[in-house]
């Protein structure tokens, strides 16, 4: 029997099961960036394409550094631009680079559904690595397991999501893991960031920051992407910032104990406030660190090993 | 529909604490100096075992009223046959509570087979660091080796056929009532 | 005296009598002669087409359709067009303006029309646009634009964004005589949306055009044509709003028409979930389950006049791309009876209802005949309903194999479309 290709296109199909078995995996990984000798030969003589046509330096790095440890070969494309504009369409690019025979492509995309078309045109296992305004996969899954890490579990804890709901790949995947892991999950945000029917997605919304942040175990502030959006969603920086943005005095509403995540780069001083980005709460670069363990565990899930029947 | 292969006991609960009592103290009689000693079990089967040989030499006082550190190691990720389809082997977390360097190691494991568990085994320790020695200490000798790979110490020579497996129970790891014993099936191995 | 032919054994169709019954259809020449509801004796030298088993009813009219013929005929041409339109029973097509160069002009109007006669086979209607390049600026020659042969002004695809000029632009096609179409899209509010805005865009992460984007446009219209008095078109609509207002319109008596596409019919925005498909890209897009339960209501209850294939075709290269670079439309004429039909044989649907809405609703819309009265247009289409055809790539697309049904066997088979008393396409043609 031939092993049936696997991709990670998006977190919202998975089961439960499914998530934690992929946050364990992540978690047996993690011993092996302590280590002197920081690779292991899992992935020995595959190829793994870090085809990022967006620019994300801190993506690409953390992709590229897994499947460094897990012993694979890695090439990396990074474009600015869409190819579209370089005349070349994605389907054209990744075809080029499926002739290479790679194992495993990694996609970063600016448009929602890019990973889906390459996953349906090519024989390689296709990882979403950001695609648009839908998910991104491995960034819900890293929040996901920094949570458990901090609280030893997930079902029950509040979190807040806040910011551009309607534009975040960020929070659709962090809704779909956390929600179906048990977690009470509140999106907050003004309502032109808010898109219709996002209870939908498995969480509670409101506009009023404070009946996010409330009580809440977990406040994760979402980057205001001014290059994503082409409407007028807010009317300035000022007031997003004094209205839905996170400083000392909002987060003392929130439990005593309560975490702050970020996926970052930070607009600090529009969304987070310095002291709240760099203070005891703030558990950002642990989501960094996190960020390694997840991405090895899918590029070793979609090569075949791990979990799974037999 | 699979009719249940027949089983034949090889070493009853008796045996196993017998043979692991045996392995133990041929360790403390042969593998150098106790201070750099640690032992290393091979997840899952071999990790009872090596706690099991540890509380054997804690209580012949071995150092004096130490312990002597046993480590965990997952191999799932040097294995050569990871992606050959059909077996998916689980991936569990290596744990080694101590420096390798220059330590006396050895490698715990229930079943020796073809040798390429220990293989990747080794592998994975020399990412670790570097021991001074490895050695191997396994429950049961099956044959038909695939690599040159020979045991240190070991419990019981098993001569089997290749359709045949060796199955351990261990209650720490299978769970159940049952206590230890040993198996002998007429069944291929699955996932090796 | 014109050669004649009978058509023997069917079962004769006429939405514009109501008529449904048994009988011999007797074309002389272009023009129907006859309906006899007996059976009749053939005359030596008349032309014998046997219809058993067959439905025999007036050639569909499409409203909304697109040729691509000037400007993009690696997507489709007049004489591809053409055959993917009678393979699918339409007679009559209603070709966009939206062609390049745009269809402004008395020239450019006159060319698709000679060009047509001799490649297309079906009657190629243009329609005229309204402004100038569609531009919204301007108005255009409308006299010449009508006396050029065009049925309708409209700026293809666009609705006139600039409300000022569309009332001038309605007032004075008033002298014309021409009914003015609008495609109902409020460019501002649907913005860089791709698809339906609703629960399925906010898990998709895909920019939505809201259905405001569309009713807005049509309250707009409908107060402007109150206002001016000029016989207006809205469509494709696609929005439960849309249809609302234009039932409410009618009953005040607006002279208002409006159609919809035959997919709008069926597919809504839960059929882009299933993979990002661009084939799945649509103006208007698939909306919502409740509107399209509106549509099939609207259709059933007489407020919307038409069904149309929405026929646009579009090539590989505008649709294997990522779903917000994709080019919207689906070839549709291969498909706009087979789902028409699927509405009829899932139980909502009058069969009378459905072949009125092909052809005697949207000939009415353009001030065209379709029916089987002494003296009307032989426009025939003789079509077995208990068949079904699987849509594959070829002459029943057009060029184009743009469609989501792609591979789907779909209600009725069609035997002979006559076209002014001619088989289309030819016999000869249709053996290769």
């Amino acid at each position: 029997m031939s092993t049936q290709r696997r991709h990670l296109l998006e977190l919202a199909p998975l089961s439960a099961h499914e998530i934690t078995e992929l946050l364990d995996l992540a978690e047996s990984f993690q011993d092996i960036s302590q280590r002197r000798i920081k690779k292991v030969p899992a992935l020995r003589g595959m190829t793994v394409v870090l085809l990022f046509l967006e620019a994300s330096t801190r993506t690409r790095t953390s992709f590229e550094l897994a499947a460094k440890r897990l012993s694979a070969d890695t090439l990396s494309i990074a474009g600015g631009t869409s190819s579209v504009v370089k005349g070349e369409t994605l389907l054209d690019t990744a075809r080029n680079l499926a002739a290479m025979s790679p194992d495993i492509i990694v996609l970063r995309h600016k448009h929602s559904g890019a990973p889906h078309l390459l996953a349906r045109s090519l024989d390689a296992s296709i990882v979403n690595a950001g695609d648009g305004g839908h998910e991104h996969p491995t960034q819900g899954l890293l929040d996901a397991l920094t949570i458990r890490q901090h609280k030893k579990r997930i079902a029950g804890l509040k979190v807040a999501i806040i910011g551009d709901i309607a534009h975040s790949r960020v929070a659709r995947s962090g809704i779909a893991a956390l929600s179906k892991l048990g977690a009470d999950v509140w999106v907050c945000g003004p309502p032109t960031m808010m898109p219709p029917g996002v209870e939908s997605l498995g969480c509670r919304a409101t506009f009023d920051r404070t009946t996010a942040v409330r009580n809440a175990d977990v406040v994760m502030m979402l980057r205001i992407q001014k290059e994503r959006m082409t409407e007028e969603l807010f009317p300035s920086d000022r007031e997003y910032s004094q209205r839905y943005g996170l400083d000392s005095g909002v987060l003392a509403l929130a439990r005593p104990d309560a975490l702050v995540m970020h996926p970052g780069p930070i607009n600090r001083g529009v969304e987070l406030a310095p002291e709240v980005a760099d203070g005891p709460a703030s558990i950002i670069l642990d989501q960094v660190a996190n960020g390694i363990a997840v991405r090895m565990a899918v590029l070793y899930h979609c090569a075949g090993g791990g979990g799974g029947e037999a | 529909m699979t009719v249940a292969p027949n089983r034949r006991l090889v070493l009853d609960e008796t045996a196993v604490r017998r043979t692991v009592h045996r392995l133990a103290h041929e360790i403390l009689e042969r593998a150098g100096p106790l201070e750099t000693l640690a032992l290393v079990g091979i997840r899952t089967r071999g990790l009872p075992l090596a706690r099991r040989i540890a509380e054997v030499l804690l209580a012949a006082q071995a150092l004096g009223g130490r312990r002597v550190p046993v480590g965990a190691l997952d191999i799932a990720l040097y294995r050569d046959d990871a992606f050959d389809g059909g077996s998916r082997v689980a991936v569990g977390a290596s744990h080694l509570p101590f420096d390798v360097a220059d330590r006396t190691i050895v490698l715990v494991d229930d079943v020796l087979y073809t040798g390429r568990t220990i293989r990747a085994a080794l592998d994975a320790l020399m990412d670790f660091g570097r021991p001074r020695r490895i050695k191997l200490a396994v429950l049961v000798d099956r044959g038909h080796r695939e690599l040159p790979i020979q045991p240190d110490y070991v419990g019981q020579v098993l001569s089997t056929e290749p359709g045949q497996s060796v199955k351990v129970h261990l209650p720490e790891v299978d769970g159940g009532e049952a206590p230890d014993a040993v198996y002998l099936l007429d069944a291929p191995e699955r996932g090796r | 005296m014109s050669a004649r032919t009978f058509i023997v054994g069917g079962r004769l169709i006429c939405p514009a009598t109501g008529r449904d019954e048994p009988g011999t259809l007797i074309l002389a020449g272009p023009v129907v002669e006859a309906v006899e509801a007996r059976t009749v004796g053939v005359p030596e030298g008349a032309r014998v087409i046997d219809a058993a088993g067959c439905v025999v009813t007036p050639g569909f009219v499409d409203l909304h359709a697109h040729f691509c013929d000037p400007g993009e005929e690696h997507k489709e041409d007049l004489a591809s067009g053409g055959r993917a339109a009678v393979r699918g029973g339409f007679t009559s097509v209603v070709v966009g303006a939206q062609t390049t160069p745009t269809n402004d002009t008395r020239a450019v109007t006159e060319m698709i029309v000679r060009r047509a006669a001799s490649l297309s086979g079906c009657r190629v209607l243009p329609m005229g646009a309204l402004t100038v390049g569609r531009g919204g600026r301007r108005l255009t020659e409308m006299f010449d634009l009508r006396e050029a042969g065009a049925v309708c002004l409209g700026d293809g695809d666009l609705s006139v964004a600039d409300a000022g000029l569309l009332r001038r632009a309605l007032e004075y096609a008033r002298a014309i005589g021409l009914p003015v179409f609008e495609h109902p899209e409020d460019r501002s509010l649907a913005g860089v949306g791709v698809m339906h805005e609703g629960v399925v865009s906010t898990r998709l992460g895909l920019n939505g055009v809201p259905a405001v984007a569309e009713s807005a446009i049509v309250a707009r219209d409908l107060t402007l044509c109150a206002a001016t008095g000029a016989r207006l078109h809205l469509g494709p609509i696609s929005a439960a709003e849309s249809v609302a207002a234009i039932r409410r319109a009618k009953a005040d008596g607006l002279p208002v028409t409006c159609a919809v596409t035959a997919a709008h019919l069926h597919l809504t925005d839960e059929a882009v979930a299933a993979a990002y498909s661009p084939q799945l890209r649509s103006r208007p897009p698939f909306r919502a389950e409740s509107d399209r339960e509106a549509l099939r209501q609207g259709l059933a209850d007489g407020t919307i006049d038409a069904v149309t294939s929405g026929h646009r075709p579009q090539s590989p290269v505008e649709k294997e791309l990522e779903f917000d670079l994709a080019e919207p439309g689906l070839a549709g004429l291969g498909s706009a009876l087979g789902l028409t039909l699927r509405l009829v044989e899932e139980g909502g649907l009058p069969l009378m209802r459905a072949l009125q809405a092909l052809s005697t609703g949207p000939a009415r819309v353009i001030g065209r005949v379709a029916a089987f009265t002494a003296g009307s247009p032989a426009d025939v289409v003789v079509f077995d309903a208990g068949r079904r055809t699987r849509l594959s790539p070829g002459e029943a697309l057009g060029r184009a194999r743009n469609t989501p049904f792609l591979g789907q066997a779909l209600p009725g088979e069609v035997r002979y479309t006559l076209v002014g008393g001619e088989l289309r396409p030819a016999p000869a043609e249709s053996a290769t």
